[in-house]
Formats: structure tokens, sequence, C-alpha cells
């Protein structure tokens, strides 16, 4: 128990650092921009916020798809868990890029790819989680929500292929390998390396709340049974 | 610069969204905690079933 | 009795009890040519403006009624507890969720062309050559909405609220479907078959093939007790 202790507090140290390092790199280190100036630097939160949301993304489609190989509570629990991360790093790019887009484009919302297919991403794993909290009977939640948590990331290909379709004359993101700065580069890195450590540490904090939300609920269960004598 | 108050607003969003998340898990982790210790209590001090890994 | 066979069976099942009562075919039509009237309201539809809204308003009231139809897709085995029975059956049970799915799709179908006719007279369109691409999209957009519908409407059916939740389920899982659907459509419309329809219904293919294998897959999941 001292070493995990120990551990989760050397990760959260590494969390703070991190972020305050990143911070350093973005508004101290990394070179100014030449066309948007000082406003794109919200481009080293906003990518790696998206990432992270993916990466949860994919935490979902595996944790679903162990919890129905094997039916053990600890895959479905990374399931949920992941979602609520995922969910809420989509909602920091959905706010970070309307704020980026304002001053830039001049609008706040333009339906164009990357943020169209982001926003109807984000809407599936809301439904995600609002069937898990509204829609089911303790018993099936789990396997219901892991066919689901299946079949929402099958389908995030699908979301950005069509979308792509769709309006890709409207592209205002930059096409992937726009030459970066090195210094930009490295800035960029370090906040992934942020990121990382953050998503770990909300992780394993949610998780933990998971398995006490559960142990709770077996309690009542239980004291509930013993009631009806 | 009005520009910067966007880049500001970006980052207070990020700030806000995240703590508001963190300050949410800490307070039902411990208002859950307090509500196991009381079931266990009520149960007869039964020591909670290890949850599995 | 094989898997095909077993999928016929379903699908023979579901439309004889819907010929005998239509009680699932009227309601959905009427309901999709009412959702053509509210959007004829809701919006000043004339001219230009009918050209842009037309596929999606016509998609938009086949969502809708499709959401209708999927909703009473396993109502009647739940309230006869017949599921059950079928559940029992040895075999494979996906076989169940093709019958539907293909059941599903026939009605669907069915309501998209009651509701053509009229669709073509509210917008003034001259009936031409583009009917049968039409209904190649038609087909497509169907089988979408079929495939992702019946697995949802079996999970939903399982649930608290099932009524409330299947919308919140389908709804923002067909939006790539509902895209090409709309896009193939206008294409459609707008004699523009060819080069720029091709990439909508390879879209729209690719999502039936890869959620009729999902759910072949995950239905024994879905329905499980």
């Amino acid at each position: 128990m001292k070493n995990l202790s120990n551990a989760s507090k050397v990760l959260s140290t590494l969390v703070f650092v991190s972020m305050l390092a990143a911070l350093g790199f973005v508004f101290l280190y990394a070179p100014m921009e030449k066309e948007m100036g000082d406003t794109q630097r919200i481009f080293y939160f906003h990518v790696p916020a998206a990432i992270s949301a993916f990466i949860c993304f994919f935490l979902v489609f595996l944790g679903s798809v162990q919890y129905l190989r094997t039916r053990e509570t600890r895959w479905d629990r990374l399931a949920l868990c992941s979602a609520e991360l995922g969910v809420m790093f989509g909602l920091i790019v959905l706010i970070t890029g309307p704020l980026w887009a304002k001053p830039i484009w001049g609008v706040y919302w333009r339906w164009e790819p990357r943020l169209t297919s982001m926003l109807i991403t984000f809407t599936i794993y809301v439904a995600y989680l609002m069937i898990r909290t509204h829609g089911t009977r303790s018993g099936q939640a789990p396997r219901l929500a892991a066919v689901l948590g299946i079949v929402a990331f099958a389908n995030v290909p699908l979301v950005y292929y069509s979308v792509d379709l769709w309006a890709a004359e409207q592209q205002l993101h930059p096409p992937r390998n726009v030459g970066l700065a090195p210094e930009m580069r490295y800035t960029l890195w370090i906040c992934y390396a942020a990121y990382a450590l953050l998503l770990v540490q909300l992780l394993l904090r949610r998780l933990d709340l998971a398995r006490i939300e559960e142990a709770v609920e077996r309690l009542r269960q239980r004291r509930d049974e013993l009631a009806d004598y | 610069m009005e520009k910067l108050q966007y880049l500001f607003a970006a980052y207070a969003a990020i700030w806000i969204i995240l703590f508001a998340y963190i300050m949410r898990l800490q307070s039902r982790t411990k208002e859950l905690g307090e509500e196991l210790k009381r079931l266990g209590d009520d149960l007869g001090g039964t020591t909670p079933p290890s949850t599995d890994a | 009795m094989n898997f095909w066979q077993r999928t016929l069976a379903i699908l023979h099942k579901d439309l004889m009890a819907e010929w005998r009562t239509k009680e699932r075919l009227s309601p959905m039509a009427f309901f999709s040519l009412l959702v053509l009237l509210v959007f004829n309201f809701s919006f000043e539809l004339g001219g230009a403006a009918l050209h842009e809204i037309g596929p999606g308003v016509l998609w938009s009231s086949f969502v809708f009624a499709s959401l209708l139809g999927l909703s009473r897709s396993f109502a009647d085995e739940r309230e006869n507890h017949s599921l059950d029975a079928l559940l029992m059956a040895p075999g494979d049970r996906s076989a169940i969720y093709l019958g539907k799915m293909l059941g599903n799709l026939i009605f669907l179908l069915a309501v998209e062309l009651i509701c053509l006719p009229f669709f073509t007279l509210f917008f003034n369109l001259s009936p031409g050559w583009f009917l049968l691409p039409l209904l190649g999209v038609f087909f497509l957009g169907s089988a979408c909405l079929s495939a992702a519908g019946t697995l949802f409407a079996a999970m939903s059916s399982n649930m608290r609220l099932r009524e409330l939740l299947l919308p919140l389920l389908m709804l923002p899982m067909i939006l790539p479907a509902l895209i090409s659907c709309v896009e193939a459509t206008g294409l459609v419309l707008d004699h523009e078959w060819g080069e720029s329809l091709y990439p909508h219904l390879k879209m729209l293919a690719v999502y039936a093939i890869v959620f009729i294998a999902l759910s072949l897959m995950l239905f024994e999941y879905a329905v499980e007790e």
C-alpha cells in the first residue's frame, strides 16, 4: 500500500511539473507563428487534447472487447472511465477550437471536416455515457455498454471519412505534415508528454473512484437484502 | 491586443474544465469513502469485500 | 436448420405478421408524410431553397420513420416473450439479427417508395431517369439505417426507457450514413451521377457492410439474458 501511495505522489508531482514545463515551452520558448501571431499558441494544447480524446476512445473499445471476452469487471470499469475522460478531452477540443478560430477565421464555428467530425464523435460518446447512466438495469449494463463501446469506435473512421466527403472544400485545418519549425516541434512533444501523464493520472484516479462506487453499491445491496428479513 | 484575449480564454477554459473535473473526482471519492465506512459500520463492522483487480 | 434457413424463416414471419395486421407499415408511411409536411411549413420552401433542402428533408423523414418502425421491431417478441423461445432454439443467433434486419429494410424501402411520389409532387420534380439511381441510393441508405438500427433496437428492447433511448443511440451513429445519403440524393436529383456520386455510394456500402458484420458478431451479446 505504501508503495502505491508513493508512486501516486510521484505521478502527481510529475504531472504538475510537466504541465508547468509545457506552459513554459508554449509561452516562452516557442517562436511566434508568422501568420497567426500569438493566438497560434493554443495549438500546443488543442492538438494533444484531441489525441488524448482518441486514446481514451480506443481504451473504451479495448475495455469493451476485453469485457465481452472475459466478463471481468475491471475491463468494463476501464471502458466507463475512459469514456468519461474522452468526453472531457473532447470538450476541451471543441471549446479551444472555436476560441482559436474566431480571431483567425473570423467566426467561431464553420462546418469544416475536423471540427464537425470531432463534434459527431463527441456526441456518440456522450450518448454512450448517457445510456450507461440512465438506460440499463444493473445486471446487463456492462454487456450492453460493451457492445455500444465497440460499435462507437468502429464508427469513428466512418464519421471522419463521410464528413471529409461532405465538406472537403471547407477544410480550414492545415494538412497533417505542414512544416513546423523545430522549436515548435519540441514544444508540441513536451505538450504531448504532459497530456499523456495527465491522462494516466486522471484515469487512475477515476478508476479508483469507480472501484469505490462498485464497493458501495455492493454493500448497499447487501444491506438491503439483510433489511428484507 | 484583442487577439490575446481569445488565447487567454482558451487556456482559461482548459484550466477550468480540468480543475472542475479533478475537484468533482476528489469530492465524490471523499463522499463515497465516507459512505463506504458508514455502510461497513452498519453491516456490523464487516470489512468491505476486496474489489477485484 | 442452417443459418440462411433461419434468417429467411424469421424474415418470412415478420413479413407475414405485417401483411396481416399492417400495424407498422401504415403508421410509418403516414408519419413520414407528416414529417414532410412539418418540414414544408417549418422552412419557406420554394425555388432554390428547395433544391438545397429537398434531399435533407426527405432523408430526415425517412430516419424518423425508421425510428418508429425499429422500436416496434422487437416489441412483439418482447411482449409475447417469444424472443426467449427464439433464443433457446439451437443454431446461430445472428440469424435472428439478419432476418430482422432484412425485414426492417423491406419496410423502410416500402415507406420510401410510398413517399417518393408525394415528394416529387411537393417539390415539383419532373420524373425522369433519375429514378433508377435514386432507388439505388434509397436501397443503400436504407440498408445502412436497418443494419445499425436493428442492432440498436435489439439493445434498447432490453433497457429501461427504451423508446426514449433508441433515438439517442441511433441518431449519432447514423450520421455518417445520413450525410452520404443526403449528398448522393442531391447529386442524383441534379442529374450528376458518375464520378461525384461514386464516393458517396462507396461510403454507404462500406457503412452497411461494417455495421452488418459488427452486428452479426455482437448481436449474441446484445440480446443475452
